[in-house]
């Protein structure tokens, strides 16, 4: 145990007289390592960051959503009438069919609404939509926040005038409204805007969200068989597809980019390594021939070793939670996913992958002097 | 009461070379306990078998039996029951004297306090006691050979080695080597020097001229 400690001593006074005496190679071992696992570090949060917004999306939309557009804009197009096609939806849950019109209404207030035109159709899940049929009292009205409930608004569509009354737009109207109050108006009464394009859409929500995908399949062959090409669909199965599609990356992305820290990690370290031993030879050749066993000096260069990668690693976790909202902010990431405090992905307990990775690097860093410590005493000492 | 039985080393049949030019091919000897020297030309092969002997070379073909309880050349045997000291690069550099003999006494077991009787009393022998805490790079190249040569006695050997041991020395220097030789043996203590300095000549009980196992054609040009 005494000669361990001996041999401990002299092999840390040994370590540390080789970083006195050329500091750049430790610096360029430390900073190396600092970049690739930032660059690591990035890349993984990147990827979190990237399955958090989708998640986010999909929870905010909802998983039994479906909304169908049209992209064809002409009036004089045949075809048969989407809502009319789509109605069997109604059995499946709540079937809103509308068309918004190209020309935005104008409040008193000046301010922009959009123009939703509503038929037969729509009127069940309209009625289901607001709660009531109590709730619309009358045929034209505004769904808009930050108006007293049920308050007359004189409103302008293109030199025509309504009366709208004003209702609380329930939330699932947020995918169609994008954030701007929404004018209401019946079919029969939208005849005087004949000549303005319009766009048809369908804003579907199913009863059971594990049939919505069976459901998305039925009505995209439907559209299809009857000639509807230009249409867009959105759903919530679409992306959790694309978090799939992400999270298959993100595994690819830690293999190559792990492959290739570990492997640079290894080229530089075991470099620089085996640049330290032919420097050290004649001591290390003494020391074996003390008897000492090669593992004893192989230790040496891997506590060195590991001593270094570790202080790369956290060095690089603190780094990377310095520069973690400035990276990815400007990687246009919602601010809000950026607050360390909800999910702080620069924890040692998040990254065993890349600590076992530099761990790994660590050992392999070191065979090349593994090799050479075979070479027997009598062909290194004269 | 047995008798104590003899000790020696015995090589058998050793060939060794380095490429493709053998050093050795079929050498066979037995070192008995004592002083043993080996002289002869740069090249003969001399420190080649020291390192056979000690274990840091392996030869191709034949064996070394060493001395009770040793019989082969292991780990162990380096750390406890040989002493070798080498041409050059004797010393750890960044170790003082007193640290490369406590380190060398350690590893073979040596408790630390029969260390540092054992170890004052070569520095008192060897001249080396103001110099104990000093590291090697500031002692002249005669200290350093004799601070080897107390490293490698600090540990009572039975096997002791020694590569040229007063190759550069002066007088002085040699002569404090030569008694220490002539009175610090272990009892039982193979020693052989290898050397080409006849000076040591006079301390040795048998002298193994390499120089006559030399092809004609190589002595002849090694005199030239």
């Amino acid at each position: 145990m005494r000669s361990l400690i001996l041999i401990f001593v002299y092999l840390s006074k040994d370590i540390l007289k080789r970083w006195l005496e050329t500091p750049g190679a430790v610096f360029a071992r430390v900073l190396i390592a600092i970049s690739l696992c930032l660059l690591f570090l990035f890349l993984q949060t990147g990827f979190s960051l990237t399955e958090q917004a989708v998640e986010k999306k999909i929870q905010s939309f909802g998983l039994n959503t479906m909304i169908l557009r049209s992209t064809s804009i002409s009036k004089t197009e045949v075809r048969p009438s989407l809502d009319e096609l789509l109605s069997p939806l109604a059995e499946k849950g709540i079937y809103f069919p509308f068309s918004s019109l190209f020309v935005n209404a104008e409040l008193s207030d000046k301010k922009r609404a959009r123009v939703v035109i509503y038929n037969k159709y729509a009127l069940p899940a309209l009625i289901s939509l607001m709660g009531g049929i109590e709730k619309v009292q009358s045929p034209v009205f505004l769904a808009a926040y930050g108006y007293p409930e049920a308050m007359r608004e004189r409103i302008k569509v293109h030199n025509v005038f309504f009366d709208a009354e004003v209702v609380k737009p329930p939330s699932v109207l947020r995918f169609i409204s994008l954030n701007k109050p929404l004018l209401f108006i019946p079919e029969s009464m939208a005849q005087v805007f004949e000549r303005f394009s319009v766009q048809e859409s369908i804003l579907f929500l199913s009863e059971d969200s594990g049939e919505l995908k069976e459901i998305i399949e039925t009505t995209e062959a439907l559209l299809e068989k009857e000639g509807f090409d230009r249409i867009e669909l959105t759903s919530p199965i679409k992306w959790i597809g694309e978090l799939d599609g992400i999270r298959e990356l993100r595994l690819k992305a830690q293999a190559i980019g792990g492959g290739f820290v570990g492997l640079l990690i290894v080229l530089i370290f075991g470099s620089i390594a085996i640049f330290e031993y032919r420097q050290n030879i004649f001591a290390t050749a003494l020391f074996k021939s003390f008897g000492l066993h090669s593992i004893h000096l192989i230790m040496r260069y891997l506590i060195e070793s590991l001593f270094l990668l570790f202080l790369s690693f956290w060095s690089a976790l603190e780094l990377a939670k310095v520069f973690h909202r400035i990276v990815f902010k400007l990687a246009g990431f919602d601010l809000e996913l950026l607050n360390l405090a909800t999910f702080n992905p620069y924890q040692f307990s998040e990254n065993f992958f890349l600590l076992s990775l530099l761990g790994v690097a660590s050992l392999v860093a070191i065979l090349p002097i593994c090799i050479a410590l075979r070479k027997p005493v009598g062909k290194v000492l004269g | 009461m047995g008798m104590k039985e003899e000790q020696f080393i015995e090589c058998n049949e050793i060939s060794f070379r380095y490429g493709k030019e053998f050093v050795f091919d079929s050498f066979s000897h037995t070192f008995p306990a004592g002083i043993s020297l080996i002289k002869g030309y740069s090249g003969c092969g001399k420190s080649t078998l020291l390192k056979l002997i000690a274990g840091y070379l392996f030869p191709q073909k034949g064996r070394v039996v060493l001395p009770h309880p040793w019989g082969k050349p292991t780990k162990k045997f380096q750390r406890e029951g040989l002493g070798f000291v080498f041409q050059q690069l004797n010393l750890l550099p960044l170790a003082s004297l007193s640290s490369n003999l406590n380190l060398v006494a350690s590893l073979a077991g040596i408790s630390s306090s029969i260390a540092k009787v054992r170890s004052d009393d070569l520095f008192a022998k060897l001249g080396l006691v103001g110099l104990k805490n000093k590291k090697p790079v500031s002692l002249s190249g005669g200290q350093q050979q004799r601070a080897a040569i107390a490293r490698a006695l600090i540990k009572t050997p039975s096997v002791l080695l020694l590569d040229e041991p007063t190759s550069g020395l002066d007088d002085a220097n040699t002569k404090v080597i030569k008694n220490l030789l002539q009175t610090s043996l272990p009892s039982g203590c193979i020693c052989i020097l290898s050397s080409h300095d006849h000076r040591l000549e006079e301390i040795a009980d048998e002298i193994i001229d390499f120089n006559l196992r030399l092809p004609v054609e190589r002595h002849l040009k090694e005199v030239a």
